[in-house]
């Protein structure tokens, strides 16, 4: 029985992280960038979702109107900012540049909130749920169907939408793409745009199931760039399994092994999964 | 680069470690004794990184296998740190090229290599924090020695500077003979296109597994280093990310590949950080970071190739132009 809810805490919080991971994911197969900023860019959206709940006394569940255009725009602001007068050059100085933007992130979160641990509180905190024998709190199942209904989105939109195509085009081949009329540095910047929009779109609910401090950011990067590479690097189907894998793992090993032992089990899964399968999830399911 | 121009850098490097010594107060003594840590595994990864193309984002996994080798060893056998240090070494290239191998293995690009070395490196860390023989996350202090200069522990800042010192020198010596050497010829050749070095008869794996087991080991020694003068070794320092993620910035922002980038990175930018802590991370907690980070973009958008390389690069240019109007 511990094992099946074990297995359900996983399902239900490996989705989120799958949703968050989508974006890395995104951000990879267009730009060939690993995201090094994107863990503390959620610990930006998170934050501000709490202000602007403090502020204006909102239940923060309606933030997301807001908080959507808003990561909009600090993603399309970081690509042409920041990623385009670097693409072109070796991926280590994006990652360098990345690392940076995300100490200037996590800073200004420590000077404008201090180091105490937050919890954004919404009128779904504090209402539970059993399924299974296994108790939820609604916050996280609200969390699960927005992160499955966006994440279908994003699969649907890729595969039907005009955007969709085009996204795969400069994906596949950039080139070709450019020669076929694809504005390749547009496709680029709403990729980038999309993918930081999902974490305004994810925050809101997040920020009751999870704690937040300044220095969340590394960790949800590590567990993205994880997430990714379990998923096959860049295949989105791949990152939605791994991200539920990784959830999984994660409940898994913090209900079966003594003390914090159960941290290291989803980097044990991803070493795993190179050694076995160096494709990653998407390998397996045959797509790419 | 000549080898005047390397022993001369390396003067200069033992004659500011001296002046910092003889002139100075101890907290600067301290910050320079930090600085050539930093410099040497910066050093130390750069011969993994920036030579051969073998991203690790998990090095302090060998500094921290060095500094438990030896402290273990001290403590529970008796065994000198000087013997640790040894020990540590052959640990830490046995991990070096234990996790180049895997790779090799699995025939994963750069970015899945990074993500696997910080993964490994994560599970080591986790599994020593909850050890509880290695002390969990209290860690170990390293019991008084009988003899100093045995034990490797000094009384005086001084000689530790001396000896951190000593280690940059090391990791400059290694990275410079590697650099001239075949190896270092071939190093480059995988970096910049390893099909075309498998073609010519080079054999990637090997040169990787190669580069990561010599730099693990100098890391390792820098480990050793660093853990006698704290008189103490825990999980969050020596193998947790934060040792990782400074080294690498600091190699890149000095100039991945050259033999001296990573130190001269770590030589400005590490006293900066401890500057702007000194006069800012009192009154406002983050702001230190913050122009920190700032800095390290402006860095990055100025001197894309690092500084020692963008520096050369223009250097190289001038030269070429004024060649050319000669001629």
């Amino acid at each position: 029985m511990l094992l099946v809810s074990g297995i359900l805490q996983g399902i239900v919080s490996g989705m989120v992280i799958a949703f968050v991971s989508a974006g890395m994911t995104l951000i990879y197969r267009v730009s060939h960038i690993a995201n090094f900023a994107h863990g503390s860019l959620l610990a930006l959206a998170l934050y501000l979702t709490l202000d602007l709940s403090r502020r204006f006394s909102v239940d923060p569940l309606y933030l997301t109107v807001p908080m959507v255009p808003i990561m909009s725009i600090v993603g399309w602001t970081m690509y042409w900012g920041l990623v385009r007068p670097v693409r072109r050059r070796h991926h280590l100085l994006a990652v360098q540049l990345l690392l940076g933007l995300s100490f200037v992130v996590d800073s200004l979160l420590l000077m404008r909130y201090g180091a105490d641990l937050h919890l954004v509180r919404n009128t779904l905190s504090a209402r539970f749920v059993s399924i299974l024998g296994t108790g939820f709190g609604f916050n996280a199942l609200f969390a699960w169907v927005v992160a499955a209904l966006g994440l279908s989105a994003l699969v649907a939109a890729m595969q039907f939408t005009d955007w969709g195509r085009k996204f795969r085009a400069v994906a596949s081949d950039e080139l070709a793409a450019r020669l076929a009329g694809v504005s390749v540095e547009r496709v680029e910047a709403l990729c980038w745009m999309t993918s930081i929009a999902i974490l305004g779109l994810i925050a809101p609910v997040m920020g009751s199931i999870v704690t937040l401090t300044p220095d969340m950011g590394l960790h949800y990067t590590v567990l993205a760039l994880v997430t990714m590479i379990v998923g096959g690097m860049g295949s989105l189907v791949g990152t939605i399994w791994a991200g539920v894998l990784v959830g999984i793992a994660q409940s898994i090993g913090l209900l079966y092994l003594p003390g914090s032992y159960g941290a290291l089990l989803p980097y044990a899964l991803l070493v795993a999964v190179l050694i076995f399968f160096p494709g990653g999830i998407a390998s397996l399911i045959g797509r790419s | 680069m000549g080898a005047a121009h390397h022993l001369a850098l390396t003067a200069i490097v033992i004659g500011l470690a001296a002046i910092t010594a003889l002139f100075l107060e101890t907290y600067w003594v301290d910050v320079a004794f930090l600085v050539v840590i930093y410099a040497g595994v910066a050093s130390a990864w750069n011969v993994a990184g920036g030579f051969s193309g073998t991203f690790s984002f998990g090095h302090g996994l060998f500094f921290g296998v060095g500094a438990y080798t030896a402290a273990v060893l001290f403590n529970d056998w008796g065994i000198t740190p000087w013997i640790g240090l040894v020990i540590g070494a052959v640990l830490g290239a046995g991990a070096g090229a234990f996790i180049a191998w895997l790779a090799s293995r699995c025939g994963i690009g750069d970015l899945a290599f990074a993500v696997l070395t910080l993964a490994i490196a994560e599970i080591v860390y986790l599994f020593v924090d909850n050890f509880e023989p290695l002390g969990a996350s209290r860690g170990i202090s390293l019991n008084p020695a009988t003899n100093g200069a045995l034990g490797m522990q000094f009384s005086s800042e001084t000689t530790y500077l001396a000896m951190g010192t000593g280690f940059l020198v090391l990791c400059q010596i290694v990275a410079w003979l590697v650099y001239r050497s075949a190896m270092g010829y071939r190093f480059r050749a995988v970096r910049e296109n390893p099909l075309a070095a498998e073609a010519i008869g080079i054999n990637p794996s090997r040169e990787r597994i190669l580069a990561l087991a010599i730099s693990g080991a100098l890391t390792a020694v820098g480990g050793v280093v660093y853990a006698q003068y704290l008189l103490f070794v825990n999980p969050l320092t020596f193998f947790g990310p934060a040792i990782t993620i400074k080294v690498i910035l600091f190699a890149l922002i000095g100039g991945m590949g050259t033999p001296w980038g990573p130190v001269l990175g770590a030589a400005l930018f590490f006293p900066l950080g401890e500057w702007l802590r000194a006069h800012f991370g009192g009154q406002l907690p983050g702001f230190d970071t913050l122009i920190y980070g700032l800095l390290v973009i402006v860095t990055v958008l100025v001197f894309p190739k690092g500084i020692v390389g963008t520096i050369t690069r223009r250097l190289n240019n001038s030269e070429k132009r004024q060649a050319e109007s000669k001629s």
